[in-house]
């Protein structure tokens, strides 16, 4: 069955119309809906066209709970009782669940369902043991040798309790541990009633969830009235948002001294926190989860051997790029898609034909002329969104469609079968000239393709492992595109921008508001763990104008009003 | 009754599965579900109307030639709910598209069962990318990442064999009921958080499936669960695990011993009747595993990219290969450990004793479809369904050695597995659903 006919068949098969629905596979895109959901988004959280919207000043968000994160909760007990880490093996929780964004961290999706319930009470159980150990336990808690009583257990909960529920804790909830240490201890022993303890407190919902409630007073919550963090929220919120774990003693010592109230000092607060290792670790892993660029060592590539003994290192280099822009150049969404640099090593300079291979180690160095500029040009980006053969202009330019301008991915509608692309390719034609073949052969296939294939024929100076090539198997290639907005009352199609090649889409992608607009808000969503409506646009403004890199700009969104109040 | 499931937004009763007592099982029935993503190529998996499987032939199911009085081969399987494309992975088990109104039925079932539900993989989601709604197969009131490593499930599923209880010099402590003291605590802070956030849904319904999952902790520790009679006394010899000791689990160039080693602990667990529900999922829907890996197909090659998709009849074969091969390590290291006598039922072999599912999430894997349908295949009309193969005799509930053509949902073999089990349902999140009377015995 030819890829026409194939296509057609889907049309009269599916009688599903518009592009909301869409094709699969190879040819193109179909198949690929990580992190989006084809029925609607039950299953997964946020939306990305949400962030994208621009409101004429910032709001803030709702209150919400946000259940820590397997990194978090492991930061958290690895900080808070440093004297176990030889001997335990970390907390059991599996890997978080990406949200539709791709984000691990949103509190929309994380949950402490029955297996994550189960795997928080493994962990506490393991911690407990391990701090009570008869050999470490004097060591903590000095009196559980000399006076094991109430006292001295009290001692523990002062001790370990703010700790993890980043607050002091209540009259009510000093009374209730110790009670139940007691009640423990009277039946064993005093360690074991530290032990059993320690579990309550590990597993609480004031341990496991980050509280960004507000101070309701106790009084439940009306919608439209405005509730302010308390100043052990705001702590906490900074401390997990820039430094991905809970805040230190010193830290919420200033929360107790009120000492968190002006914008001056939370964005100090932030900016150190960035500055330590972990907070340049939460700055990472946003671009790993954004452009999920290390999917790339998943890659396997059919036509080119060598790609195995290189794909690692794409990964790294893209790291090292990311590294190299946004901290030491401290650059902005321009910067990340025009920087005319990389950080390749040996290997790599002699993959991608900027030099000789050698053994060298990662370095800075300038981009040839015809190899593209900044994070699109990346390999890991550019083998990592083509297929296994051949490059794909639909996976290219549905990243673009997706990362850069906040577009949803279209749903994949059922049975449609995927476009015929096994048989050999004619080598007269090009990868383009296919797609256009294809893809324009029913309006069923093009009223989805036509928004995103012409972004990827953008790329088609590169190939399916990353490498720059002047022709496609000697035919001359057409690297023309276009970038189209659909009014969404309309319908109406307009033109955004025309460029020729890669280095032309991200040199005026990079100029346009609505990219930058997009990148600020994908970076809010991930800082704030969700998608709200608006939540810090003077920071997305500052962020267009090039008043700020994106890591300055993520320092200021602890200033945006989202960060110290909230509103159902 | 105990109800089991979690849902938003449509009342929780009607989402739940409901699920009758556990009857009585007359003889020691365990639960095997095998997941292997992206469907298979049709003409190369459809066994014809009557079940002949050749040894050492090629086909996909050949390998299981020397079981073939164990296989149930369902033609005619479609995807309940409409659950389509790679969504439909999340159907799979759960039954519907959203795969969010039921847990899936491993745990319903084993939860009626008051056993543990074992969940492991190979490789069973990207590295690179996460855990993402691609790999949400398993559903224990949320997504269950399953367990990668071998060593840890071997930890979980082989637990209290050869362990022999030494002689107490000191009196020991039950801290089960700690556990279960604790827990309440915990569900007081969560009731009282729960009330405190009155007005704010969305958290609420996050509090509450806390909420309910501590209170199944909590009754767990009162009732603690496991098997009921572990049937050895000592550790079975594992070489397979022992090989993949040491080797990272998602690395996906040791595929083939990670496997091996999932397939040999969970042979180990069920011959011993210490586990009786275990799931294993290989890979997810849109896996490109290169299955040039040691001891593999020999398909260097992407699984779901370019293997899977393939039209053309060259690329089909090499899906043949991959597919077949799953049926291949199955038979070596799961059925035929099986083929033993049941320590906990002499009259009968283990795999008398069993029952396997082997499950997708697609049908054709090019064509992409999810349900039953013809499609067209170099030039010829195929048919094809969802791959749904059961194994074993389930305690003499099936009637195996059988090709059966049902126009069924697949949620029906969902109800099948259940009712197999001795957990009968009429229902699964809310939908009717009965078990194919054409499969038993």
């Amino acid at each position: 069955m030819t890829a026409a006919r194939a296509c057609l068949a889907a049309v009269l098969a599916s009688l599903v119309a518009a592009c909301n629905g869409s094709i699969d596979n190879r040819l193109e895109g179909h198949g690929e809906d990580a992190g989006t959901s084809a029925d609607g988004g039950v299953v997964l959280g946020g939306s990305v066209t949400g962030i994208k919207d621009r409101c004429p000043e910032s709001k803030a968000g709702a209150p919400v709970l946000r259940r820590l994160t397997r990194q978090e909760l492991q930061n958290t007990i690895g900080d808070i009782f440093p004297e176990i880490a030889g001997d335990w093996g970390g907390v059991q929780l599996g890997p978080d669940p990406n949200s539709r964004l791709g984000f691990t961290n949103d509190s929309f999706v994380l949950m402490a369902g029955d297996s994550v319930s189960e795997k928080i009470l493994g962990t506490a159980e393991d911690v407990a043991r391990l701090v009570t150990d008869p050999l470490r336990l004097p060591q903590l808690l000095p009196c559980s040798q000399a006076t094991p009583d109430a006292s001295c257990a009290l001692q523990f909960i002062d001790k370990y309790g703010p700790r993890l529920f980043r607050r002091p804790l209540s009259d009510a909830e000093r009374t209730s541990y110790g009670a139940y240490h007691a009640s423990v201890s009277g039946r064993s022993n005093f360690a074991m009633g530290v032990k059993w303890t320690l579990v309550a407190l590990l597993q609480s919902p004031h341990a496991i969830y980050r509280s960004e409630l507000g101070d309701n007073g106790g009084a439940g919550y009306t919608p439209g009235q405005t509730y302010a963090l308390s100043q052990y929220q705001i702590a906490t919120e900074l401390s997990y948002t820039y430094g991905g774990s809970a805040p230190t003693p010193d830290l919420l010592a200033k929360a107790s001294r009120g000492e968190l109230g002006s914008p001056d000092a939370l964005v100090n607060e932030a900016r150190q926190l960035l500055q330590t290792p972990r907070g340049q670790e939460v700055v990472r892993d946003f671009f790993r989860q954004w452009v999920q660029y290390r999917t790339v060592a998943d890659k396997v590539k059919t036509t080119t051997k060598d790609f195995d003994l290189v794909k690692g290192a794409m990964a790294e280099e893209t790291r090292r790029f990311i590294d190299q822009v946004v901290f030491t150049n401290g650059g902005g969404v321009r910067d990340l898609l025009v920087a005319p640099y990389t950080v390749v090593n040996g290997a790599l300079t002699g993959f991608y034909g900027f030099g000789a291979a050698s053994t060298a180690d990662y370095q800075l160095v300038n981009r040839p002329a015809n190899a593209g500029l900044g994070l699109l040009a990346q390999g890991s980006i550019l083998a990592g969104n083509a297929q296994a053969d051949r490059s794909s202009p639909t996976k290219r330019g549905l990243a673009v469609f997706e990362k850069l301008f906040c577009n949803e991915r279209p749903q994949v509608p059922p049975n449609v079968p995927k476009l015929e692309t096994s048989a050999p390719a004619d080598p007269g034609t090009t990868t383009r000239e296919r797609f256009e073949t294809l893809h324009a052969s029913s309006d069923f296939c093009k009223s989805c393709h036509s928004q995103f294939d012409p972004i990827g024929f953008g790329f088609e100076h590169f190939d399916e492992v990353g490498r720059y090539r002047a022709t496609e198997n000697g035919n001359a290639i057409d690297a023309t595109g276009i970038v189209t907005r659909i009014d969404p009352k309309t319908g109406a199609t307009s033109t955004v921008i025309t460029f020729d090649g890669l280095a032309e889409l991200a040199t005026k992608a990079a100029g346009l508001p609505e990219v930058s607009d997009c990148v600020g808000g994908f970076l809010a969503s991930y800082a704030y763990g969700g998608v709200f409506e608006c939540p810090a646009e003077d920071q997305r403004t500052a962020l267009a104008d090039g008043k700020y890199g994106l890591v300055e700009y993520l320092v200021q969104l602890a200033n945006a009003p989202h960060f110290v109040r909230r509103v159902p | 009754m105990k109800l089991v499931g979690l849902g938003v937004g449509v009342p929780l009763a009607l989402r739940m599965a409901k699920m009758a007592a556990a009857a009585p099982i007359a003889r020691p029935t365990r639960l095997f579900i095998m997941y292997i993503p992206h469907g298979m190529p049709d003409e190369h998996f459809d066994p014809g109307a009557s079940l002949t499987l050749v040894k050492d032939g090629p086909r996909i199911l050949d390998p299981l030639a020397g079981f073939s009085n164990y296989v149930s081969v369902l033609r005619g399987i479609a995807m309940n709910d409409g659950a389509t494309n790679h969504a439909a992975i999340r159907a799979t088990l759960t039954g519907f598209t959203d795969g969010t109104r039921t847990d899936s039925i491993d745990y319903s079932i084993a939860k009626a069962l008051r056993v543990t539900a074992h969940a492991i993989g190979v490789v069973p989601y990207s590295s690179g990318a996460g855990f993402t709604s691609d790999s949400f197969l398993i559903r224990h009131g949320d997504w269950v990442s399953p367990t990668a490593s071998p060593d840890s499930a071997a930890q979980a599923m082989l637990q209290g064999i050869g362990t022999s209880t030494p002689t107490p010099t000191t009196p020991t402590i039950d801290e089960s009921v700690f556990r279960q003291e604790a827990l309440a605590l915990t569900e007081k802070e969560l009731d009282s958080l729960h009330r405190a956030v009155t007005g704010l849904t969305s958290e609420q319904t996050k509090l509450q499936i806390h909420l309910d999952a501590v209170r199944k902790l909590k009754d767990a520790a009162r009732n603690p669960t496991g098997p009921t009679s572990i049937s050895c006394t000592t550790r079975p010899t594992l070489p397979a695990l022992e090989a993949a000791r040491g080797l990272s689990p998602l690395d996906q160039k040791n595929f083939r011993k990670i496997l091996d080693a999932h397939l040999e602990v969970s042979a180990a667990a069920i011959v011993c009747n210490s586990a009786r529900v275990i799931t294993l999922q290989n890979m997810w829907a849109n896996s490109d595993i290169n299955f040039g890996f040691e001891g593999g197909p020999a398909v260097a090659k992407g699984h779901h990219d370019p293997v899977s998709h393939s039209w053309d009849a060259a690329g089909r074969d090499e899906f043949r290969q991959c597919q077949r091969w799953f049926y291949e390590r199955l038979v070596d290291k799961f059925l035929t450990p099986l083929s033993a006598k049941d320590p906990s039922d002499p009259d009968h072999t283990v795999l008398d004793n069993t029952l396997v599912l082997i499950c997708s999430e697609v049908s054709d894997g090019a064509n992409h479809n999810s349900d039953a349908s013809k499609i067209w295949v170099g030039g010829k009309e195929q048919s094809s369904y969802l791959p749904f193969v059961l194994i074993g005799g389930a305690g003499g509930y099936l009637r195996a050695g059988r090709v059966v053509d049902v126009q069924r949902k697949h949620v029906d073999v969902l109800a099948t597995l259940s009712d197999a089990m001795g957990v009968p349902v009429s229902t699964i999140g809310g939908q009717n659903v009965s078990a194919i009377s054409e499969l038993k015995a």
